[in-house]
């Protein structure tokens, strides 16, 4: 079952005039990471094991193998107002279901070439393979994806002018 | 198109009379203008009513998802529509052998009524008479006459693929067809002109158009690749789909479906011509079929082979993946 709770913090759609309010130093980007259990959730684990420091604005969501990732979520996740969504897996040949992530390598590229061909600005949705001991790794990604969105700003896809 | 259904003719004949099939689908005259109406020929005296022209334009492989495994079918189809039943046929949702096939070669294609409307600023026509390329409307107050061409379906206008693939019964491709030459264009003519434009601009499109989108689903019911049982947009537990007129509904609709689609779509066009809003909404799925030849060297679907999202290869190109430094 979904918590309500969490769900109601992440439906807040942001209406065009605040915008402007909204994008003062006040806000921070809040990115949601789809991660493997075998791997990259394991990887992030290490991360915060070793105390190495990324960035508090990603909240992740397990799932059992990368292939397990509907390309909806993603849409949905965009739509209901993440500012960036990160989808991570085992490294190719690694998977524990042996080849889950090869399938989700080819959803991922379909979703990648539909965006950039309506027209949407593809920074916001992130692929990246982490392993189990890429602690440092995915703490890179994190940081990288931060800054990256910090730039972007808030998410205003499928409403807005991009 | 008279010499086919001669041809058509003596071979549903045959195929009722021998008792080889329950009924024949093809299509009969409805009740308005350029609209018929699938057509389920069990007796032979139904057979006088069978039609085949240029705006046939439903996919009848919808018709056979809801018929039972092992009843004799036979059915009248043009390539792309072979191309879609195998897609159905590799799916398992159809077997092979309960299907008689009997293919007939395309010559110019398919009308788009929602280009004919568009021409005639949405006025109702209630006549049309066809001069060999010259098309004309009559309705109350007006008459235009209209070029083929400039009806034609834009997946029709760019196909090279007219030949039927795989068949029971093929009609002969009369001797008019042969003259029309294959000049060198390319099949994703539409798709490559649209790249070249901005982003701004693509949004710009995309965003007029599918505000138009009343969410009526008529595109997702003419399409015969369509078959589940419940669509993610129809199901509640959980709800993807907050059936609102927003945008962002209908973007998360149309891109799902688009990526549904992928790999699948054979370009029949039925999904366009169904729209009541007149969206050129077969752009994206020309789009992921032209992304499927690129990038995995698939082209065309064949029977028997897997589907392109349900099979890998491990050096799949991955250069969108997020580099660590
Ligand atoms: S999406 Fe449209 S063009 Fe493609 S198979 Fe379905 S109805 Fe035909
Ligand atoms: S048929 Fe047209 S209006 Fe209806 S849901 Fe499809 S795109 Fe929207």
């Amino acid at each position: 079952m979904v918590d309500t709770k969490k769900t109601e913090e992440v439906q807040v759609i942001i209406p065009a005039n605040e915008i402007d309010k909204v994008s003062d130093e006040k806000w921070e980007p809040k990115i949601i990471a789809f991660l493997c259990n075998w791997c990259s959730y394991a990887g992030a684990d290490l991360a915060g094991v070793s105390r190495i420091q990324y960035p508090p604005n990603v909240r992740v969501v397990r799932v059992p193998c990368s292939g397990r990732i509907n390309p909806l979520f993603i849409l949905k996740s965009l739509q209901v107002g993440w500012d960036a969504v990160l989808v991570s897996g085992c490294h190719p040949g690694d998977c524990h279901y042996i080849s889950g992530n090869y399938y989700a390598r080819r959803k991922f590229s379909v979703l990648d070439d539909l965006l950039e061909f309506i027209g949407i600005d593809k920074g916001r949705i992130n692929f990246s393979w982490v392993s189990a001991a890429e602690g440092e790794a995915f703490a890179k990604v994190i940081r990288k994806i931060t800054k990256k969105t910090r730039q972007l700003g808030p998410n205003t896809i499928f409403k807005e002018d991009q | 198109m008279e010499e086919i259904r001669k041809s058509l003719n003596v071979i549903v004949k045959s195929l009722i009379s021998e008792k080889k099939v329950e009924y024949v689908l093809g299509f009969e005259e409805g009740t308005l203008p350029l609209k018929p109406v699938p057509l389920y020929i069990e007796k032979e005296e139904d057979i006088d009513r069978l039609i085949w022209n240029e705006y046939c334009n439903l996919n009848l492989v919808k018709f056979l998802l809801e018929e039972p495994h092992g009843k004799k079918i036979g059915i009248i189809l043009k390539n792309c529509e072979i191309r879609s039943l195998i897609v159905l046929i590799n799916e398992k949702q159809i077997n092979r052998e309960d299907i008689v096939i009997i293919g007939v070669p395309c010559s110019y294609g398919i009308i788009d009524i929602n280009k004919v409307s568009k021409l005639l600023d949405g006025k109702e026509f209630t006549e049309f008479k066809k001069n060999g390329n010259d098309y004309t409307f009559k309705g109350v107050g007006f008459k235009k006459i209209i070029k083929l061409q400039d009806i034609l379906s834009d997946s029709c206008a760019y196909c090279k693929d007219k030949n039927p693939v795989e068949y029971d019964y093929l009609v002969e491709t009369p001797n008019e067809f042969k003259k029309i030459k294959d000049e060198d264009f390319d099949e994703y003519f539409d798709v490559i002109e649209f790249e070249k434009k901005t982003p701004k601009e693509r949004w710009a499109y995309f965003k007029k158009e599918l505000e138009k989108c009343t969410l009526c689903m008529a595109c997702r019911n003419a399409c015969p690749l369509c078959y589940c049982k419940l669509c993610f947009i129809d199901s509640n537990q959980p709800q993807w789909f907050d059936k609102t007129d927003d945008l962002s509904e209908k973007m998360l609709f149309h891109m799902t479906r688009a990526i549904h689609l992928a790999g699948r779509c054979t370009g029949c066009e039925a999904c366009t011509r169904a729209c009541p809003e007149g969206i050129d909404i077969h752009l994206l799925y020309k789009k992921l079929r032209k992304m499927t030849k690129d990038r995995w060297k698939v082209d065309k679907i064949e029977l028997g082979e897997p589907s392109v999202l349900g099979s890998y290869k491990i050096d799949d190109p991955q250069e969108f993946m997020v580099k660590e430094d």
